[in-house]
């Protein structure tokens, strides 16, 4: 089927198969920020935004995001940057396959927490999982980004 | 899942001709649990188009449209503010903010998942569900009767009950061991166990007892024979049996306390 997606601000027309899910979507339009972890909405690497939410792109038919805003990490370059460098200040980036998924769930917390205890945090985050780390150091990054680039602006 | 097909029709009859034309075609709702099936289906029915992503606060009433995330659920003011936070205490725990953010209260319902934790709460409130062409059928009844061909519009609840859900999980989001809804209105008390781990049921007799008992004990007795519970990888059944005490233990508590508060 065909459709049009508009992919971090741009319009793209593609060819997909009625039940094919955005992630492999993305993936096979370039954008390989988009990982692939459990398939099955459990494991928050594939996580992109649509329309400002944060969603699974791996259950989420690509159908769907017809006429709706997709925003992957490649879209939010600047901010993905300022993000990952207090992530791996402190030293909680290991293998980084989740970092992005990670990453794009971070970049909605300001328009989706109000107020930035660490119970508040957790529990926006709970979906991301990290297999290499403990999240003491994500979570250290993510407080330190919140309280230093979101609060101050 | 396999579509060959995909459609989002722009009205409910059209949604509804479609689904009874194909007999092989499915209701998408949220997509979130149709993707992990594994067959080949020929036509997958999109209702987001719709508009029953709303959700409609009378003086007596709450009305939720069945396409409404479990995210809303869980995060709708004068719901949770009106209703003892029981939306938000029975979603907040259902994956992470990524599933809940597609997963719909149709969805889950249609889905008849034994493991739901939003459907015993809704089941203890006398939960009403409106068919597109079967009209208003209870959620008890309907997850009593036959798969049928039909699309849920809304679901309606009455204001004024006072519903705790309790559920316990080995991680923070991961599916309910066993969970507990207990409702009360007036004199009326109406008792729910799930994830048993079979589907939700009513414990009736209990519910009644409830009436004019408060000895947690004595009426744990009447539970213990009423709900029959088993094993699963999740846990054991002498491990669900201490959980069901705990959880109706600590719903019934909450349910006093609400009524104290009013």
């Amino acid at each position: 089927m065909e459709v049009t997606l508009n992919i971090n601000g741009v319009n793209q027309k593609t060819r997909v198969e009625p039940g094919e899910v955005l992630l492999d979507t993305l993936r096979a339009l370039g954008l390989k920020s988009v990982k692939k972890g459990c398939d099955t909405g459990t494991c928050g690497v594939c996580t992109v935004l649509v329309d400002h939410k944060i969603i699974p792109s791996c259950s989420y038919f690509t159908m769907k995001a017809e006429g709706k805003e997709i925003l992957t990490i490649e879209g939010i370059e600047k901010d993905a940057r300022v993000i990952g460098g207090y992530i791996t200040a402190e030293g909680a980036d290991q293998c980084g396959f989740c970092t992005p998924g990670l990453i794009m769930s971070i970049y909605s917390i300001p328009y989706n927490v109000k107020d930035y205890s660490d119970a508040a945090i957790k529990k926006y985050l709970v979906g991301n999982l990290c297999r290499c780390t403990g999240y003491e150091g994500q979570m250290r990054g993510v407080k330190k980004y919140l309280q230093e680039v979101i609060d101050e602006y | 899942m396999r579509l060959l097909n995909y459609e989002k029709p722009t009205s409910l009859s059209e949604a509804y001709e479609l689904y009874n034309a194909t007999k092989d075609s499915v209701v998408i709702a949220g997509g979130a649990y149709a993707r992990l099936q594994e067959r080949t289906i020929s036509l997958g029915i999109d209702l987001e188009k719709l508009k029953l992503d709303t959700i409609d606060i009378t003086i007596d009433q709450v009305s939720i449209g069945s396409m409404v995330t479990l995210r809303v659920l869980e995060t709708h003011k004068q719901l949770n503010q009106e209703m003892n936070a029981v939306f938000k205490k029975a979603t907040q725990q259902i994956g992470g903010v990524q599933l809940r953010n597609i997963a719909t209260i149709g969805g889950s319902i249609c889905g008849r998942y034994p493991f739901s934790d939003i459907i015993p709460p809704l089941l203890a409130m006398d939960a009403q569900l409106y068919f597109f062409d079967s009209g208003i059928i209870s959620l008890e009844e309907y997850l009593e009767e036959p798969f049928e061909r039909d699309i849920l519009t809304k679901i309606v609840i009455n204001k004024n009950q006072l519903c705790s859900f309790q559920c316990f999980k080995k991680t923070y989001k991961e599916f309910s061991v066993l969970n507990v809804a207990l409702n009360r209105k007036g004199d009326y008390w109406k008792l729910v166990v799930g994830a048993r781990p079979g589907r939700a049921m009513v414990a009736r007799e209990t519910s009644k007892y409830l009436k004019n008992n408060d000895s947690i004990d004595e009426i744990y007795e009447i539970l213990r024979n009423e709900i029959p519970l088993g094993s699963n990888f999740r846990g054991g059944k002498k491990f669900r049996q201490i959980l069901m005490k705990e959880l109706f233990g600590k719903a019934y508590q909450e349910v006093v306390k609400y009524g104290s508060n009013t």
